[in-house]
């Protein structure tokens, strides 16, 4: 079936068929995400040279993103120097959400892009205060682009709320395969909404084998401490590096 | 729809790749593309048609050869398709594994016309 707008044509009718056509075959083997892994790869080493342990949080929107990232800075700030990149398509709400004392926070505005890339990010960086320890780079929310493209980060984590369902990972396997880590957040919701945890950590074992999952809330602080510590534990071996 | 946008960087570098080697026109782009590559092919050959148009690229250009995931049992050892990645190993049931292939996006090569002929 059609892929792009579930229309039914066969696949085959979209291809023209074609004969080899004449001249000089040069060979080219260049990947399509080229420039994009050339400049993460230079905000990698940036960040490596700095020691910045830095998180690409992804997720929905409305997966609870900001919220976390406030309620997880407000723990982390009293011991580490904080910056947040944070990027939406519209607007500078977040930033104004997450700016506290001695927190770097700086708002990307995509305008159409419907996720970050290392370009964004890297003239970001040029911004970011030389002293920082920890970098969270909250993702444009959506489960489907972003999960492509690599931004320099040292670790990908997905952010997954009970409210969602717990048929996303199913749903959207790529956001959630190369994670180094999942989220299940919002847990305090699960007396009001349908979630089937098992199913879940079944589909997400699937795709990941048995990875690390974190169930915590913002709101009721139930599993943030592991969440802290996770943070803190890698933010001490970059430092170490 | 970031399809799109990398539709454009080919684009891009098959007008860099063009001008070195002298290419009057480009008549076939040859992209492999894997399963797991997060790349819809009928989304990114709607953006290339687009993209290519007023270039020396040919926008019905493309050929694209779809790359079936493998994966490595890291128990037994065997190779076994993983086309979605969810799959077990069929052999011994481990959910080990590492991908062999099939998050590739890379061109391949294309054909040319020179300029003087």
């Amino acid at each position: 079936m059609c892929e792009s707008c579930g229309c039914g044509e066969r696949d085959d009718v979209i291809e023209p068929h074609r004969h080899k056509p004449s001249g000089r075959e040069v060979p080219v083997g260049r990947s399509l995400l080229e420039e994009n892994d050339l400049l993460a790869g230079r905000n990698r080493a940036f960040l490596q040279k700095r020691r910045i342990f830095t998180v690409n949080l992804l997720g929905s929107p409305g997966a609870g993103k900001t919220t976390l990232l406030l309620e997880t800075v407000k723990i982390l700030s009293e011991r580490w120097r904080i910056g947040i990149i944070t990027g939406d398509q519209v607007g500078d709400e977040d930033r104004r959400r997450l700016e506290s004392p001695g927190v770097w926070v700086h708002q990307i505005e995509t305008g159409r892009m419907c996720h970050l890339d290392a370009h964004l990010v890297g003239h970001s960086l040029e911004e970011a205060p030389e002293d920082l320890d920890i970098l969270f780079i909250e993702n444009v929310g959506n489960l489907v682009c972003p999960a492509l493209f690599d931004l320099g980060e040292s670790r990908k984590v997905v952010l997954l709320s009970v409210a969602e369902g717990a048929d996303k990972p199913s749903k959207y396997p790529e956001m959630f395969r190369w994670a180094d880590l999942v989220l299940v957040g919002k847990t305090d919701l699960l007396p009001y909404v349908e979630f089937d945890g098992e199913r879940a950590k079944r589909d997400l074992g699937r795709l990941r084998g048995p990875g690390r999952l974190i169930e915590l809330s913002a709101k009721n602080h139930d599993g943030i401490s592991e969440w802290v510590d996770w943070i803190e534990r890698n933010a001490a071996l970059v430092k170490k590096s | 729809m970031h399809e799109w946008g990398l539709a454009v960087g080919l684009v891009r570098v098959l007008q860099e790749e063009a001008w070195k080697s002298g290419a009057a026109r480009i008549k076939e782009v040859r992209l492999r593309l894997g399963s797991l590559s997060g790349v819809s092919p009928e989304a990114f050959r709607f953006g290339f048609q687009a993209a290519a148009r007023g270039t020396v690229i040919d926008p019905d250009a493309l050929v694209i050869e779809e790359v079936t995931a493998r994966s490595r049992c890291q128990d037994c050892g065997m190779v076994f398709d993983d086309r979605d990645g969810t799959a077990f190993c069929p052999n011994c049931g481990s959910v080990w594994k590492e991908l062999v292939e099939g998050r590739e996006m890379v061109t391949e090569s294309f054909v040319m016309e020179e300029a003087n002929v």
